[in-house]
């Protein structure tokens, strides 16, 4: 959508080593996150969107998993599927910081909160002594901690799932990246926790242009924080478009019964009208659109082939109700 | 049936199934709260709260993380004692039952947790682990007890197959319908769910949500849900008592604590309630 995109994927596709062979966990996707842009990737456990996460930074197990030959990730205009593990050292916390879900297993036990973000800040600039409790403190104010010093000190089973997770953000913040991954970072947090912490997300980004690029499962999460969404089914994409438009006009049949899943204030206690069926699993995945088992409104061709991305009234979708030219 | 009732004159309790009255619960060592543990005094869980259930309504009681509701659920399931005041169930004190009262007890109160890995033997597999409770609560075996599990898989929508594999073998929500199914299998007058769908992905959570609005029409079935999204509570409860700091800071009819929040506390769970990816109004 801009120019030059920060960050551009194309036709990414991850294959991972199962029982019989292999299986495409994402399977030909395309993205851009422009500079200082917030862009949700949401779906459904095992759709592949924290794949997508963690094959940007390369962190992927090795041996159990292939990124395909024909995709492309580039950070400003350069490859990082070629890049040297030097390279993605720097880049890794450098132009690219990412938070996880669980600050507890991310955070050490048996460090103190500052020393760790210490580390981090260590690795990409070489202060020492008092700048480097400065900086230390100086990011834990960032991330909207009002006693800095005491937190720093604190060891992590000290602090609550909130300030933990401020702790991971300040961490991620320490190399001054340009794009900052949040993978389901907030799900594990009270609603109004998540809410403070989505809000600080979403001022790191007014404020000093800091790209985000937001997974997450909850449409709330994805609702507050972003401008742009994608929706992700199996391994690929099947709606895109400004998330608003997305989550109040969805196009595409799996986000419309997503979106249909979520209990209406105005009609409590109806049965909701929920999806039937499971999402398929890994190597499991049907033909042609690989929603169509599940869709009410599928045709022949449906189970065919799978549709392009075309434009609906105000998103774009992969479905082929929206061809207009006869099958 | 209803045996024990003590004194109570209004006719709504000679129906009430589950009963926490001025319960109190203190736990010694402190919360590891923020910045540090408060290890001199102590930490009240739960403090003077009073919550019924009667017979065939579905009450929800919400709260932030460290409010205290799990912590009544459990004093209200028996699981831990009060420190003050008492838990009844049918009119008489949880924590001085005799053992046939007990088992009563239990058979007519179960419980779904957030976790149905957590509550489910690995290694056994789900046909056995229903069959324990359905030849333990109603003294069924072989022939018979198989054709319960089959019958409680089919209630809850799951194919009779499922019997043989083992829980690893089942998705998060296929795990928390066998945890219902088991559940169901003792014929319960109440259900205790414990954020039944908070760890479940959001058309799953539809899922279980209309199996349990299914369920709870077909058998009569009173239900006590515990959440912190006010928009699943919403849906299916007719009252709600909302917690804080250990105290119900608000209570009744849904329609009413949800429309007009009198407490700040409510106030700020509904700001943050995911209704159809939106904040509330």
């Amino acid at each position: 959508m801009t120019e030059s995109a920060l960050l551009e994927v194309r036709d990414l596709a991850v294959a991972f080593r199962t029982g019989s062979g292999e299986a495409r966990a994402v399977d030909g996707i395309s993205f851009d996150v422009g500079a200082g842009e917030s862009l949700g990737l949401l779906g459904e456990s095992g759709c592949g969107k924290s794949t997508t996460a963690l094959s940007i930074l390369q962190l992927l197990p090795r041996g159990a998993s292939r990124v395909e030959v024909g995709s492309s990730i580039r950070l400003e205009g350069e490859e990082l599927l070629t890049s040297s593990p030097a390279r993605m050292r720097e880049v890794r916390g450098g132009e690219i910081g990412i938070v996880f879900q669980e600050p507890m297993t991310s955070l050490n036990p048996v460090l103190r909160a500052g020393d760790q973000v210490a580390e981090a800040v260590r690795a990409h600039s070489p202060l020492d002594g008092a700048r480097l409790r400065q900086r230390v403190e100086s990011l834990l104010e960032q991330v909207g901690l009002t006693e800095p010093m005491e937190v720093a000190r604190a060891w992590p089973h000290q602090l609550s799932g909130g300030m933990r997770q401020r702790v991971m953000i300040a961490m991620a913040l320490a190399g001054e990246p340009r794009l900052l991954i949040a993978d389901e970072a907030t799900s594990a947090l009270d609603v109004t926790v998540q809410a403070a912490i989505l809000d600080l997300l979403d001022d790191l980004r007014r404020e000093r242009g800091l790209a985000l690029l937001v997974i997450t499962h909850d449409p709330a999460v994805a609702r507050r924080v972003t401008n742009r969404l994608v929706v992700m089914y199996a391994g690929r994409i099947v709606e895109e478009g400004e998330t608003d438009a997305v989550l109040d006009s969805p196009a595409h049949p799996y986000t419309i019964g997503l979106m249909q899943s979520i209990p209406d204030p105005e009609r409590p206690g109806t049965r909701l009208a929920s999806i039937p069926g499971t999402v398929p699993s890994l190597g499991d995945w049907p033909p042609g659109c690989r929603f169509h088992p599940r869709c009410a409104r599928s045709q022949a061709r449906c189970s065919e082939r799978y549709p392009p991305m075309l434009d609906g009234h105000s998103t774009r979708a992969a479905c082929w109700l929206l061809d207009e030219s006869p099958s | 049936m209803k045996a024990g009732e003590s004194g109570q004159t209004r006719s709504p309790a000679t129906d009430c199934v589950l009963r926490a009255e001025n319960v109190t619960r203190r736990y010694e060592r402190g919360r590891a709260g923020p910045i540090r543990a408060r290890k001199s005094e102590g930490f009240e869980a739960v403090h003077g709260v009073d919550l019924s259930v009667h017979a065939g309504e579905t009450v929800g009681l919400v709260g932030r993380s460290g409010s205290g509701k799990s912590t009544l659920a459990r004093l209200m399931l028996g699981l831990e004692e009060p420190d003050s005041g008492k838990a009844t169930w049918r009119g008489r004190d949880i924590a001085h039952l005799d053992r046939d009262s007990t088992l009563a007890f239990r058979r007519e109160v179960q419980v779904v947790f957030q976790d149905p890995y957590g509550s489910l033997n690995p290694r056994h597999t789900v046909g056995k682990a229903l069959q324990e409770v359905i030849s333990f609560h109603r003294d069924a075996a072989g022939a018979e007890a198989q054709r319960s599990v089959r019958d409680l898989l089919s209630l809850v929508g799951l194919p009779p197959e499922s019997a043989r594999s083992y829980p690893h073998e089942f998705s998060g929500g296929q795990r928390q319908r066998i945890a219902i199914a088991r559940a169901l299998a003792v014929e319960p007058g109440l259900i205790v769910a414990d954020e039944p769908v908070s760890a479940l992905d959001v058309s799953v959570q539809a899922q279980i949500l209309n199996l349990l609005i299914d369920l709870r029409e077909r058998f009569d079935m009173a239900l006590l849900l515990i959440a912190h999204d006010l928009s699943v509570v919403r849906h299916l409860a007719s009252r709600v008592a909302v917690m804080h700091d250990g105290r119900i800071v608000e209570h009744g009819p849904a329609s009413d604590v949800l429309s007009a929040p009198r407490h700040p506390a409510t106030r700020e769970l509904l700001a943050f309630a995911s209704t159809r990816g939106r904040s509330f109004p």
